[in-house]
């Protein structure tokens, strides 16, 4: 119905058992949207994020991506309407080369297996862009290597290369600063502000300064509830926010 | 506070699917039972019977195999060599003694030695990766399976029933032998106290912790390879007994292994892994269905009863118990 | 685990100095090339058709297990239950219905290849343990099928007289013909399972080995890997049941019980479960070793039992495994005097 929205979730909510993970969250990301998520540890974020990509079921509420509603497609459909993302804990395919995964993530975002099947030029033409998105992020040297040998830094690049492989028009990213270097973050910070402004990124981040340079509005969860939504300064600034903060990401 | 009140379940495909498939599934098995009770009564009750009394031997060799896996994640593949051990030195102790109860207890505790040396030895050289664990209970129960060929012989042998439970009892015309009613009360009588030991007792809390998450049994600051090490033997004795019990009730012959490890594996695919009610369900699920299949289809029962475990994994992946994915 | 896999892919080219590693296969490929084609003619016939001849046909049944276990994870206790089920289809329509044996082979095949995707398809959602148990349940229930559907399998006794066709001019019933046709297959076999592990399907086989979570947010199916991966070893594995029923002569439920599911894990783990060559490697050494242990005890079963339940607790890469190790060490203690060398390895990919 709205063609400018990129992800609108309504009253989306999981239960594990008697924990509501995520209680009743609405959010709407407009096209080119990017949007920070916080909250303390244990606010449902990953879980969110989990609904969005299709990992977890939804218990109820419903979600619309570009305009579809996905909320009853497996997460490797909901890969079709451009979504993709990563993970907290670094998952990649730790006994394959690290070309071999990017090229996997090709595969996906070329239309999955049985288009890739008659292989051929079309493979050398898929190794050509896995390079190309090894050399902007730095995995070059490492192309040959088993990803599981890739230190924790390369695994976060990886992860990353493999979400941009997808040519996502949505782009989540679950805290991909988490244990990186002050130089890494640097990096991660300039890609970031690099993507192409057509593209919807949601983040989570527990690092402020990584949030607030690539981000343009934010949304604050806990408890499984948006607690706020604003722009970085507005959120930021607020007691309730910073009440919430207090212990869990400054201490 | 909007989400207590939970919309329409029949959104989500999971849900309705899986009940839509146990209601059809509950209809069938209703229906079924109608006709039987009004075409042939006497042969219905006869056949629950049997499938009770089989169903009850089941959970003797099943609730073991289910043990072990629960706590230790080994999935002992010489379980059914453990069986057939435990009703061949059954079979030799009553010869010997002419004590049926002598046999039973002795039988099953020497497949629990079996089974803790075996677990002492070679699986802690292993030492904690449950598929190569696997892997090599395979290669016991060939080793088994050749020591007891070698020592009793391919031809099928029957241990003797104690004499008063030999015969048949009578209650309204209806015919059924005392010895398997008999089985079916040993059943109960361990399960029972397989629940008092895991309910009532430290010890069964911390194996019922360790299943749950195998991590709280090494936080949890009892002595782990001495419980890993006591249901392992545990897990075999019930093997052991099985075996007496079945193969007085039935023969003992090569190739019983395989039969009793493919019905413990069904029995826990059906009831859930690792758990003891699970054991419970799965071998009545499993002991009905084979008793009707064999009154009915006699020629394609094991196919009866695979039809109906691939009919429960496709509805419930993890068994019956085994909680949702 | 994760470095043995690549030394097969030439990505440790450049570890080795570059102009070792091609020649060291080379050496390796012809060293083999001249020992399969020796063979025949410097064996007795005994060691020939029991040894040489029955390690093949077993080697492809391994070779599908290896594949499974290697590439997509899946230790697969039921390809003695796909082999028997082609053996018994091919032997069924040729030896009771008199079908052509070319045609009753195909049949076999296809029926199995069905099988496997059934098999396939009721397995894939399980992992790890419960996928062994899943698929040790299928093989245990086709065992009973075997035994207990007569009008087809002829219970106990089961099928007996199949005789070996004829490859036009050819006759296959000749011990050194079949043993080159075996041969081809292997290499078929080999070659095919090598090209579909890295295709797209089979380097997805891959990734969901690794992390199947992540294989679906790339927008494929897991279970459709799975599931085509098990049906590929599949074939493999029924090929090898026709081989078996061409060089026996006849099947029965012994032909798929629990001793020979456990012979073809005996085979792969010997072979060490890297490379997928280790099946063949596996089998001629499990053939050798049945037929000179046989020879000395009425109790090779057990001894059996106990070399795989050895070779599992000390060599998780197997019988090869076990020669790099002693390598290593030897090489370690000879250059142990000398200034510490890190770079150079011995040569280790090849059998
Ligand atoms: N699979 C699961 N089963 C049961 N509970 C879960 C599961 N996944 C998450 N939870 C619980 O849901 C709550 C929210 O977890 P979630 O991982 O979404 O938090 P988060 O905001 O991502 O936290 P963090 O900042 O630590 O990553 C937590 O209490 C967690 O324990
Ligand atoms: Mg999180």
């Amino acid at each position: 119905m709205n063609d400018t929205a990129s992800l609108t979730l309504r009253g989306v909510s999981r239960r594990f058992g008697g924990l509501l993970a995520v209680d009743g969250v609405d959010m709407h990301l407009p096209r080119g949207a990017r949007r920070a998520l916080l909250g303390p540890n244990g606010a449902g974020k990953t879980t969110l994020v989990n609904l969005i990509s299709g990992a977890l079921p939804l218990t109820s509420g419903s979600i619309t991506l570009f305009g579809a509603d996905v909320s009853r497609e497996p997460g490797r459909r909901r890969v079709r309407h451009g979504l993709a993302r990563t993970y907290q804990q670094s998952k990649v395919f730790s006994g394959l080369p690290v070309e071999t995964n990017i090229e996997l993530a090709l595969i996906g975002a070329d239309g999955g297996l049985w288009r890739a099947l008659p292989g051929g030029r079309r493979s050398r033409a898929r190794h050509e862009r896995a390079c190309r998105l090894a050399v902007e992020l730095g995995l070059v040297e490492q192309m040959g290597k088993p990803a599981g040998a890739l230190s924790h830094g390369g695994k976060r690049q990886l992860e990353l290369a493999m979400a941009l492989a997808c040519e996502p028009r949505l782009l989540v990213l679950d805290e991909p600063a988490a244990g990186l270097s002050p130089s890494e973050r640097q990096m991660l910070t300039d890609l970031l502000l690099r993507l192409d402004p057509d593209l919807t990124l949601l983040l989570i981040e527990h690092d402020m300064n990584v949030a607030l340079a690539v981000t343009d509005s934010v949304t604050v969860m806990a408890d499984g509830r948006v607690v706020a939504e604003g722009t970085p300064e507005d959120v930021v600034s607020s007691r309730l926010v910073q009440d919430l903060y207090l212990g869990t990401a400054h201490g | 506070m909007a989400v207590g009140a939970a919309p329409p379940t029949s959104r989500f495909p999971a849900v309705s699917r899986g009940r839509v498939l146990w209601t059809a599934g509950g209809i069938a098995v209703l229906a079924l039972t109608v006709r039987e009770l009004v075409a042939a009564p006497a042969v219905f009750v006869t056949t629950v019977l049997d499938g009770l009394t089989t169903a009850g031997l089941y959970f003797l060799v099943a609730s073991g195999f289910t043990l072990i896996f629960g706590l230790l994640r080994v999935t002992n593949l010489a379980h059914g060599s453990f069986y057939l051990a435990g009703g061949y030195v059954g079979y030799s102790l009553r010869e010997a003694t002419g004590n049926w109860f002598l046999a039973l207890a002795g039988a099953a505790v020497a497949v629990a030695l079996l089974g803790l040396l075996f677990q002492l030895t070679v699986l802690r050289l292993v030492g904690g990766d449950p598929l190569r664990e696997s892997l090599v209970t395979i290669g016991l129960s060939v080793v088994v399976a050749d020591m007891t060929l070698a020592v009793w012989g391919g031809s099928s042998l029957d241990i003797t029933i104690p004499p008063f439970l030999g015969s048949t009892i009578e209650v309204h015309g209806l015919i059924y032998s005392r010895f398997r009613l008999a089985l079916l009360g040993l059943a109960l009588l361990v399960g029972f106290g397989l629940w008092v030991l895991l309910h009532r007792t430290r010890l069964g809390m911390t194996i019922r912790a360790g299943v749950d998450d195998p991590l709280i049994l090494a936080t949890s600051g009892v002595n782990v390879p001495l419980v890993l090490s006591f249901v392992f033997g545990l897990g075999s004795l019930m093997a052991g007994l099985a075996g007496v019990a079945g193969g007085s009730y039935l023969s003992l012959s090569q190739g019983e292994d395989a039969r009793y490890l493919l019905v413990s594996l069904l029995v826990v695919i059906v009831g859930g892994l690792g758990s003891v009610p699970g054991a419970v369900v799965g071998s009545v699920v499993v002991g009905l269905v084979q008793a009707f299949a064999q009154v009915h289809l006699p020629t394609y029962s094991v196919l009866v009863t695979f039809g109906v475990m691939i009919v429960i994994l496709a509805v419930r992946p993890r068994g019956v118990l085994g909680g949702a994915e | 685990m994760a470095s043995d896999m690549t030394a097969g892919r030439g990505d440790q080219a450049t570890l080795r100095r570059p102009w070792r590693a091609p020649r060291a296969r080379t050496v390796a490929a012809v060293i083999v090339v001249v020992i399969a084609a020796a063979i025949p003619y410097v064996t007795s016939s005994f060691v020939f058709v029991q040894i040489v001849i029955q390690s093949l046909w077993m080697a492809m049944v391994a070779a599908s297990l290896v594949f499974l276990v290697r590439f997509a994870g899946m230790v697969s206790l039921a390809q003695t239950g796909l082999y028997g089920t082609a053996g018994y289809v091919t032997a069924n329509l040729s030896a009771i219905r008199g079908l052509n044996p070319w045609a009753a082979a195909g049949i076999g095949v296809l029926v199995a290849v069905a099988l496997a995707f059934v098999v396939g398809m009721i397995s894939s959602r399980a992992r790890g343990v419960y996928f062994i148990m899943l698929t040790l349940a299928v093989g245990v229930f086709l065992y009973y099928f075997a035994l207990q559907y007569r009008p087809f399998t002829f219970g106990f006794s089961g099928i007996n007289g199949v005789r070996v066709p004829d490859l036009g001019p050819v006759p296959l019933s000749d011990p050194l013909n079949f043993y080159w046709f075996t041969l081809a297959l292997s290499v078929a076999a080999l070659v095919g399972l090598y090209t579909f592990s890295r295709s797209p399907l089979g380097l997805a086989l891959q990734a969901d080995r690794d992390c199947p979570e992540r294989v679906e947010a790339l927008g494929m199916s897991t279970t459709a890997v799975r599931v085509i991966g098990f049906t590929a070893a599949g074939a493999v594995a029924s090929v090898g049941g026709v081989l078996s029923v061409w060089f026996n002569g006849q099947i029965s439920p012994g032909s798929l019980d629990i001793t020979r599911t456990v012979n073809i894990l005996v085979v792969a783990v010997l072979g060490g479960v890297i490379r997928l060559e280790g099946a063949w490697l596996g089998a001629l050494l499990f053939t050798a070793l049945t037929a000179y242990v046989s020879n000395i005890t009425n109790y090779y079963n057990s001894v059996i039992g106990l070399v795989y339940i050895a070779v599992v607790l000390v060599s998780p890469n197997g019988v090869p495994g076990l020669f790099t190790a002693t390598a290593r060490s030897l090489q370690r203690a000879l250059l142990s005097s000398a200034p510490p060398r890190t770079t150079a390895r011995p040569v280790n990919g090849e059998k």
